[in-house]
């Protein structure tokens, strides 16, 4: 209760300019929830949060079958003798690729070519990791134990660059890795 | 028996003397100042000044790691700490911050305000309160022991400080990835000032439940000790999931279990569930105090009545109640699946309704107000103003989308420091400055007040706001350095420079602080013209807080007494003839054994920490394991709660005189 009682009737409803104003603000509130289904059709640009359990030593295997059957070259960091040298791979067209995050390396690297479709594997063997694309910016996690799927069109050619955005102990700073798109 | 209690306490008789079926191994304690009055104090103004006290210690240390940190990530390629080092850091400061400060400064004004503003004499449980703090301690030195390991080759077994994060990831807390003692330690710190957290939360909902004054109906509490009850629950709610998941990791790291091991077919998937359904209610456990130390500011200092007083209250409870229905946003990015990312976005934008309500309520009680800016008011101001940013960036994680651009970048960090120190810690600096009189009865001077405010607001915007160009620019949180090429050269420099002005503002402030508290104008009763219980009393508080239980007619309850002098005072003088019929006013006895079962308790977590070590003592193994000296830590603990429920309640009673002089009786009245 306020220092003077308050005097009846207390409470007026909402009227005139009012009534607009929440009008507007429910009827933006609607639009700013339809947009995010609306767009996640029509933009093509959010994960559909695929993922399935696998076991990591499952996971490792299938990713050496793909990195033998599809293996075009090696790439070997210039600046980070840490990072050791690691298989360049192209999936073909449209087809599954496999990316390992472990401690502290992403294996292997991948060459895809513009505008085709891929279904990328995504996972860690030891701990968590988070595959970070830059410079786009784009950020997933990689669990131990889950087979994360991001289906991806790349739209622009150049080098990007992995990095790890998950904490993962002491080489987590250095550990990055490569996509280069042709 | 319970209902002639009842009767008996009802009817006015005098109490039954005390049986003397009590036991007691050490003497009651009975000194009211030195030490000893420190340790076995049951004051909730003491005890609340030593968490106070602590938590700025932890405070300054969390800063100082801080500005480590900064230093480091300075330049590109810095080579200033080692990376080791670093994470250690990184994961002190978190912890530190939130456990160790922003919480413990919480509780600090939940016991200094708490029971005055509902008008009693104490908490409900005066002895499980000082439990509390010292069970704090305990919890606090554990986190922090490792530190240790960098001062001497001797300790060198701590293996350092934590270093798995705030958040401890599994798998990364197991035993293959981060094999040392601290990370044990880590855990079972956690999990001490879990129980901490727990038993003080019990004691502040029965407090504001059960020993509010005549008239002080729930919708006349004030704003704070609403929000204190909100926290309450919401700790006694949210911690429990992180003790399981803490059980969990030491299980895994101590008896071989697999809860998070993926070769044993745990899920690591299960840590982030449980910790985050902790730790997104602990957001709220943070930020709800706060809410409530603005909402008693602005109405003094705007001069008006808190605008929309229910609608405040009822948001803070529909925050409490939202906050339970979010966690999953801090995992956007680990392929929930639509239907679960959609649920969780909507739950998370719903809550900023009410936070933005309770926003434009503060607003609202400025609007029109007679404006005072006092340095309280200045930090308030300051609150609403970076808080509301930070609410912006926190709705912009909310779209799901949108997150994976900025899940673990530096633009969270800007996120939540805006919410922590734009918010939280604005909040607490206002609420230091504008109780410091009531609790030391001196005030602040207002010049260096003000410079201290500009000086940290300044230094907190350089230092964050870079961050939110950072984050979107891709810099990954947690990482010791960077490369030179990546873009991050100007924004990282730029946020260091602010860091040592904020550093250079938060130094003011105590600086300042510390010499009021010897030099200061020496400030009466009420020097703000305040509105709520704790004003009507002298500064500082005396021991019995009220000389007459006050009764309560408005939701101001102190400016209605200001207007009422004549009212309040008649029935100030039946309060106190009755009370005296009573046989005085009842105060609780000081106690040693909240001390020494948490010296067990210590004893008992840290030799527990390291059960399959081996045991050394000066260069000599003198057991296996530490087994013995965990049992023995576990028996001290049981047998002082043992001897602290043989020791009875205890009590003595003090007088009023005519003269308003008061006189001490112990024993049959």
């Amino acid at each position: 209760m306020s220092l003077r009682p308050l005097t009846a009737p207390w409470f007026h409803g909402p009227a005139g300019h009012e009534k607009i104003w929440l009008g507007c603000a429910i009827l933006w509130c609607f639009v700013m929830s339809l947009m995010m289904p609306y767009w996640h059709f029509r933009g093509k640009q959010n994960s559909t949060g695929e993922a399935y359990t696998v076991k990591p030593a499952d996971f490792l295997a299938r990713t050496e079958k793909f990195v033998a059957a599809n293996r075009v070259g090696t790439y070997k960091h210039p600046g980070n003798a840490l990072l050791g040298e690691v298989p360049v791979v192209e999936p073909p067209p449209g087809g599954d690729a496999y990316l390992i995050g472990r401690m502290w390396q992403w294996y292997p690297a991948l060459r895809l070519r513009q505008g085709e479709t891929y279904r990328i594997h995504l996972s860690a063997l030891d701990l968590q990791h988070g595959f970070s694309l830059q410079p786009l910016n784009m950020n997933f996690q990689a669990v131990p134990g889950y087979d994360h799927v991001l289906t991806l069109t790349p739209t622009s050619k150049g080098e990007f660059t992995i990095v790890c955005n998950e904490f993962c102990g002491i080489g987590h700073s250095s550990m990055t890795g490569k996509i280069f798109v042709e | 028996m319970a209902e002639a209690l009842a009767k008996n306490a009802y009817t006015g008789g005098a109490h039954a003397p005390a049986k003397k079926a009590t036991f007691d191994l050490f003497a009651r304690p009975t000194a009211k100042t030195g030490l000893v009055s420190w340790l076995t104090t049951v004051d909730h103004k003491k005890i609340g000044m030593l968490y106070g006290g602590f938590a700025i210690i932890f405070f300054l240390i969390g800063g100082l790691e801080a500005l480590m940190i900064r230093t480091q990530l300075m330049v590109p390629n810095n080579r200033f700490i080692t990376a080791q080092l670093y994470n250690e850091l990184f994961t002190m400061h978190g912890t530190t911050m939130i456990f160790l400060a922003v919480m413990p400064l919480n509780a600090a004004f939940f016991n200094l305000l708490v029971p005055i503003q509902v008008g009693a004499r104490d908490v409900a449980f005066p002895r499980l309160n000082a439990f509390s703090l010292w069970v704090w301690v305990v919890g606090a030195i554990l986190l922090n022991v490792g530190w240790l390991s960098h001062f001497s080759d001797a300790l060198k077994g701590f293996g350092g400080a934590p270093d798995a994060g705030w958040f401890g990831y599994a798998p990364l807390t197991s035993r293959t990835f981060t094999p040392d003692l601290s990370t044990d330690l880590w855990v079972l710190g956690l999990q001490v000032l879990g129980l901490s957290s727990i038993v003080a939360s019990l004691n502040f909902i029965v407090t504001i439940i059960n020993m509010r004054a005549p008239g002080l109906t729930m919708m006349r509490l004030p704003v704070f000790t609403w929000m204190a009850l909100v926290t309450s629950f919401l700790l006694i709610l949210a911690l429990p999931a992180i003790a399981i998941a803490l059980v969990e990791v030491m299980m895994d790291r101590n008896f071989g279990t697999s809860f998070f091991e993926v070769s044993g077919g745990g899920q690591p998937i299960l840590w982030q569930h449980l910790f985050w359904v902790f730790g997104h209610p602990e957001v709220y456990i943070l930020i709800l105090p706060p809410m409530g130390y603005v909402s008693e500011i602005l109405p003094t200092f705007a001069r008006k009545p808190l605008f929309g007083y229910p609608i405040v209250v009822f948001s803070g409870v529909a925050i409490g109640f939202i906050g339970f229905g979010v966690w999953s946003h801090h995992m956007f990015t680990t392929g929930m699946g639509n239907v679960a990312t959609a649920a969780f976005a909507l739950a998370t934008m719903a809550i900023a309704v009410p936070t933005g309500v309770k926003i434009f309520n503060w607003i609202g009680t400025l609007w029109g107000g007679q404006i005072m800016t006092r340095v309280p008011m200045m930090f308030a101001l300051g609150f609403i103003w970076m808080f509301m940013l930070g609410g912006f960036s926190g709705v912009m994680h909310a779209a799901a989308p949108a997150d994976a651009q900025q899940q673990d970048t530096y633009f969270v960090i800007a996120h939540f420091h805006y919410v922590l120190i734009g918010g939280a810690t604005f909040a607490l600096l206002a609420a230091i400055h504008f109780w410091f009189p009531k609790f030391f009865g001196r005030m602040v001077p207002e010049f260096w007040g003000k410079v201290s405010f500009w000086l940290i607001f300044v230094g907190f915007n350089c230092t964050f706001f870079p961050m939110h160009f950072l984050g979107l620019n891709g810099m990954p949180r947690r990482t010791w350095t960077y490369d030179s090429n990546m873009g991050w050269n100007e924004g990282n420099l730029f946020a260091t420079l602010g860091a040592y002005l904020l550093g250079i503002g938060i130094f003011t402030y105590f600086a300042v602080l510390i010499y009021s508290y010897f030099k200061g104008k020496v400030a009466g009763s009420d020097p703000w013209d305040a509105r709520t219980l704790e004003w009507s009393i002298p500064s500082p508080p005396p021991e019995h807080n009220f000389a007459a239980i006050p009764t309560v007619h408005a939701r101001d309850a102190w400016w209605y007494e200001k207007h009422h002098k004549e009212e309040i005072a008649k029935e100030k003088a039946e309060h106190i003839k009755a009370e005296e019929s009573h046989g005085g006013i009842h105060m609780p006895d000081q106690s040693w054994y909240p001390l020494f079962s948490a010296f067990g308790l210590l004893v008992g977590a840290y030799n527990f920490a390291q059960i399959h070590q081996p045991l050394v003592l000066f260069g000599n193994q003198v057991s296996a394991s530490h087994l013995p000296l965990a049992i023995t830590g576990g028996v001290i603990m049981v047998a002082a709660l043992y001897l602290w429920a043989l020791e009875g309640p205890g009590g003595y009673h003090l007088h009023l005189g005519p003269d308003g002089k008061v006189t001490e009786s112990r024993g049959d009245h």
